[in-house]
This record gives C-alpha cells, structure tokens and sequence, in this order.
C-alpha cells in the first residue's frame, strides 16, 4: 500500500492538512499514558537500577573482590590480575569502573530505552550517588578504606557508568528497536 | 528558553529542542497536531478506541526516531508519514491476524469440524439460513469433504473464493452456535 507516485502522496497529504481537528477530543487517558511512557519517573528508574545494583554488585564480588570483600570465598579474582598487572592505584580504578559497569550493563535488560534515556540525563549524579552508597556499604561489611584508594574508586565508579551508559544508549537507540 | 517562548516557536524549532529530551516542546507539539492525527486514523479504521491507541504510537514513534528528523525540512509532512506509517502497520498486523483465522478455519477437515456444526449443518434448518453460494460451499466441504479446487469448479469461482465462502458460512455458523448455547 506505498504510494503509487507524488501526486498520490500529495492528494493524502493535502486531505491530512485540511483536516478540521476543532471537535477533536483527545482524551487525558491518552496524553497521560503517553507521557508515563516517553517521559518514566526518574525516581521509579533510580529505584530500578539501585535493585539492579544491589543484586548484580553483590554477585559481581565472586568475579571481583571490593576492598577485600570475598563473600563467595573464591579464590580466583579479577582483583588480583590487575594489581599484577597495573599497580595498585589503577586496580582500584579499574575495580570501580567493573563494580559499575557490570550493573548498567545487566539493566538494560530491564530498563526501556525512554528509561535508560532518563538515566543518562542524570549519569554522573546516579553513578556518584551509587558509588557513594556502594562504598558505605563496603565499609558496614567490614571493608577497610582508605580516602585515597575510595576516591580512586569512585572515580572508576563514575568514569565506567558513564561509559555503559552512553555505549548501551547509543546501541540502542541505532541498532535495536525495543 | 520560557514556556511562554515555546508555545510561540514552529514546530521545526520546537523538535530541534526536543531532540535534546525537552518534555515541555513534546508537550506543545503534542497539543497542535494530536486532535488532526487522532481524526486521521479514526477515518482510516473507523473506531475512536483504535484511533486512540494508533495516536499513542505515532507520538511513540515520533519519540524515538527524533533524531533523524531534519529541522532544515518541514514538520508536517514528517509528523503525516509516521502516521501513516503506523496506520499501515496496523492493516497488515490485522490483515495476517486475519488470514490466521481463515487458515485455521478452513484448514478444518469436515471430520475435524466441531461436532456441534456438523450437527447443525446436518439438521439443515440453520444451512438454510446462509446465502446460497455460502450453504452450497459448507455443504459440499462438509457432506461431501470437497477440495476448494472441486468446490471452485462447481460455483465457478476461483479456489481462494471457495475458501472464504467456506469460511464465512463457517463462521457464521460457529456465531449461531454461540447465541443457540446462550
């Protein structure tokens, strides 16, 4: 059903124009239910990610130990590759960007793009508040931290959510279309 | 820039910030051509209800293809093709929900027919009260297990033909079914 040629376009084009949309009755149902979707909460999406957040950062600690925090007991840990492989300055870097990383990963299949969209206006403040709160709650379980290696982590915190987000944004928004 | 300034801006300017995510120019742009696209698509599907919900996703579509929309270039139009898009989306959704039903239908053999047809169709006092052509096709699908192509040579009709009389003598006699149970 394409059109056949301009002229065709034209007529259907002209008729859409000339419509009278005076007695038109567009309900508040519908502008509501369309602005709750384009438009989500920012609140109800911080929410969402933090519970992302709290199940996904907690797993991710069999993969990578945080501040020595070990809860599965495992021996092998991404930890431990990069202090050997780049120091221990830029393991708590990269420690930080993982922890971060791994949660806005796993939310995007949670999260509809307008959702993740409302993430990214507010990135930096989202990504500095979790890493804020992941840190503290390193501390309640026992983790010992020192300000330097916190500040460095953060930094990664933040530097590694900003990244996924950007990167998982813009994948969605060109490849896919959910 | 003010909201005041905004409801003043084209609609070309008004997409160029609601690229950026601005939930104020959406809702400008949504209040001058919603009332135009809703009696659009209420023409093209001849229900408010359906109307409603085509609108909903033509501003849902316009959502997230915003960044290809050209401001150098008239809104209007573009706003139109979405629409029309949507629409014809919405006609071929149908239309293969259709042509499903019609398979399902008339892929029934007569010995799979549900019973309480067979008995219909086998009292012939709801038969009689098809159109000819539908009452001839049911019964020959279901009394003599006729193909299309037999029941085609027989009307004189094409194949596909044979089939949607099937169907609809069908249907027609499930919908008596339904007010007989009732």
């Amino acid at each position: 059903m394409a059109f056949r040629d301009k002229d065709e376009w034209l007529k259907e084009y002209t008729e859409f124009s000339q419509i009278d949309a005076g007695n038109a009755e567009v309900t508040d149902g519908v502008y509501n239910n369309l602005r709750a979707r384009l438009f989500p909460s920012p609140w109800l999406v911080f929410g969402k990610v933090v519970g992302v957040h709290a199940v996904v950062g907690y797993l991710s600690l069999a993969v990578c130990n945080q501040f020595g925090l070990n809860p599965f007991q495992t021996e092998q840990s991404l930890t431990g590759w990069f202090m050997k492989t780049a120091g221990h300055n830029i393991c708590m870097l990269l420690c930080g960007v993982f922890f971060m990383m791994t949660t806005y990963l796993l939310a995007n299949f949670l999260l509809t793009l307008e959702e993740l969209e409302s993430v990214r206006r507010h990135e930096w403040l989202q990504s500095s508040v979790i890493g804020l709160v992941s840190l503290a709650a390193f501390h309640f379980f026992g983790a010992d931290l020192v300000a330097t290696f916190a500040l460095l982590w953060i930094t990664g915190a933040v530097i590694g959510g900003f990244f996924t987000i950007e990167g998982s944004y813009q994948f969605r928004k060109n490849f896919v279309r959910s | 820039m003010a909201n005041n300034d905004l409801k003043n801006s084209s609609d070309e300017e008004l997409m160029e910030i609601y690229k950026v995510g601005d939930s104020i120019a959406f809702e400008i742009l949504f209040a001058r051509h919603s009332g135009r696209i809703q009696v659009y698509l209420a023409r093209k599907v001849f229900s408010q209800r359906e109307a409603q919900d085509l609108l909903q996703e033509v501003f849902f579509k316009l959502h997230r293809s915003r960044h290809l929309y050209d401001s150098a270039l008239p809104f209007s139009p573009w706003l139109f093709s979405i629409a029309r898009s949507i629409w014809l989306d919405h006609v071929k959704k149908r239309k293969i929900e259709k042509d499903y039903e019609l398979e399902r239908i008339t892929a029934l053999t007569p010995s799979a027919l549900p019973t309480p047809i067979v008995e219909l169709t086998n009292g012939n006092e709801f038969l009689e009260r098809l159109p000819e052509n539908q009452k001839e096709a049911v019964g020959m699908r279901v009394f003599d297990e006729a193909t299309f192509e037999e029941i085609a040579t027989k009307l004189s009709t094409s194949p596909e033909n044979a089939r949607q009389l099937v169907s609809r003598g069908l249907k027609k006699l499930k919908a008596v079914l339904g007010k007989r149970k009732d």
